[in-house]
């Protein structure tokens, strides 16, 4: 690991939110090599939100293809409770994006680690890279 | 009789008229008011011959718009519709009363009174001759919800303005359909590729060798492409479970010593494609280290509906005849892909009991992932 990413996650569980479990499994290493730890893997938003509500999470990235209704509404449930997220699509518009989301940095399928930890520093507010 | 006399002497006139060189001598057996009388019979015939030939040309312009595919509306300076097409008829399901003789607005109770529309007519023709690919969308009572393309043309001289329709709803339909489809392969495809990125990290990670890391990783991306290839030929329908076991296990099972015994149960895609790896990974582990691996070693596969309230589904997966199973520490990327897979994308479990006989396997998946007539 280059560029000095090695603990972008340090001490952060990171939800990630996707359906196949091949890809969420790339999530999960990555993001174990930049220091995070892992809540779910989970495939629903409304496993997603469940998770949020109750789970200690640090941050989050959310697949934007789930199979089951809208995953903004877990995005919705991750920014009312401040806490920094990515969005992972193999789409290059998002669909149906809510103007509030737009500026969310976004990670395109397929990715590398460096590009998963470009999106986090940009989702994560320098103050709270500092601590 | 005087009506049928001058009539003979009007047609002998008319055949001198025909005569340049006897005009002077019809002129000469005229008096002034019979001459007067005969050329207005003359215009008046004439004034005939030009009106038959004008509705003569009616006729044919309206056979050329009732000809005409798309519908098309005549309607005067006052927007009243003076003639409707054939189509117009067949296309807007106009029937009687007769449209024509209405203002377009008030065509069908109002159903033609759309603010595009007007705006089109009431002001942007006046100054505009001609319209092309002017687009409206409506909602019509009988016909639902259309996009329209509108040509207009005025015809000053005749106080007359056209309006060919054309509906386009079903074109731009298959335009939509085609950019989602082209959206959703990319999607896919992007998909495909992280997965394939996925699988070459964890493959290479277990791999003693290079040429390991190839046989492993063409192997997976044969099941991916397979799977692929499985569905695509069900049209992304629902599929048999049995018929896709006997697919997956077909390359391994060179002398029939794999036994499937299956009930009908139909997969939904995805589900379907999560137990095409699932089968891939236990195939592959049963060749490398278990059944398959030896000459003697046999799998049978049995797989049973839900039964009565049950909400799982399950298929069973038994080896024996293969060399003494030992356990080697944790699992490999190969059977913890098949337990997160069961997990993750069947809503189920998988368990792995590593008998002294051979591996048993049985897996627990939801009935949800089951399509149609799977949970009889």
């Amino acid at each position: 690991m280059k560029n000095g990413f090695e603990d972008l996650l340090a001490g952060r569980k990171v939800l990630v939110v996707e359906d196949e479990i091949v890809i969420a499994m790339l999530l999960e290493d990555f993001v174990e090599e930049l220091g995070g730890g892992i809540v779910g893997p989970v495939g629903s938003t409304t496993g997603a939100v469940k998770l949020i509500e109750t789970e200690e999470i640090g941050a989050a990235t959310l697949d934007i293809n789930i199979a089951d209704g809208s995953v903004y509404e877990a995005a919705a449930a991750l920014t009312s409770r401040s806490i920094p997220f990515v969005f992972v699509s193999g789409y290059s518009e998002l669909p149906d994006c809510p103007p509030e989301f737009r500026d969310t940095p976004r990670l395109k399928k397929p990715f590398t680690l460096d590009e998963l930890a470009a999106v986090f520093s940009k989702a994560i507010p320098p103050a709270a890279l500092e601590r | 009789m005087r009506k049928g006399h001058e009539g003979a002497q009007r047609r002998n006139c008319l055949w001198l008229k025909l005569d340049l060189s006897g005009m002077e001598a019809m002129r000469a057996c005229e008096t002034p008011a019979m001459r007067l009388k005969h050329e207005l019979q003359d215009v008046s015939l004439q004034l005939n011959e030009k009106i038959s030939e004008l509705e003569a040309r009616k006729d044919y312009a309206e056979k050329i718009i009732d000809t005409v595919q798309n519908p098309l509306l005549v309607l005067d300076s006052d927007l009243v519709v003076r003639h409707a097409n054939d189509a117009f008829y067949n296309v807007f399901a106009v029937k009687s009363p007769d449209p024509t003789g209405c203002r377009i607005f008030e065509l069908g109770n109002g159903q033609w009174d759309i603010p595009a529309l007007r705006m089109l007519l009431e002001q942007i023709l006046p100054d505009k001759e001609r319209l092309e690919d002017y687009e409206i969308e409506h909602e019509f009572p009988h016909i639902g919800q259309r996009i329209l393309l509108v040509n207009a043309q005025r015809v000053d001289q005749l106080q007359r303005i056209l309006l060919a329709i054309e509906d386009i709803t079903d074109r731009r339909q298959a335009e939509e359909r085609h950019e989602l489809l082209v959206s959703e392969l990319n999607h896919r495809v992007k998909n495909v590729l992280a997965t394939v990125q996925s699988m070459l990290a964890r493959t290479a990670r277990g791999a003693a060798s290079p040429e390991q890391l190839e046989e492993s990783l063409s192997g997976r991306l044969r099941a991916l492409s397979r799977g692929h290839e499985i569905l695509v030929g069900s049209d992304w329908r629902i599929l048999d479970l049995g018929k896709l076991i006997r697919a997956v296990l077909q390359p391994f099972d060179s002398g029939e010593r794999v036994n499937v015994d299956c009930e009908a149960l139909h997969l939904r895609p995805r589900a379907a494609l999560a137990f095409n790896l699932v089968l891939h990974e236990l195939a592959t582990n049963a060749a490398k280290f278990g059944a398959l691996s030896g000459h003697d070693g046999r799998i049978h596969i049995d797989c049973r509906a839900p039964q009565g309230n049950e909400t799982h589904a399950t298929l069973r997966w038994m080896e024996d005849g293969g060399p003494a199973v030992i356990r080697v520490g944790k699992k490999g990327y190969g059977l913890s892909l098949v337990e997160r897979s069961v997990e993750h994308e069947l809503f189920g479990s998988a368990e792995m009991m590593f008998r002294p006989e051979g591996l048993k396997c049985v897996i627990n998946f939801s009935a949800d992932v089951l399509g149609g007539g799977g949970k009889s």
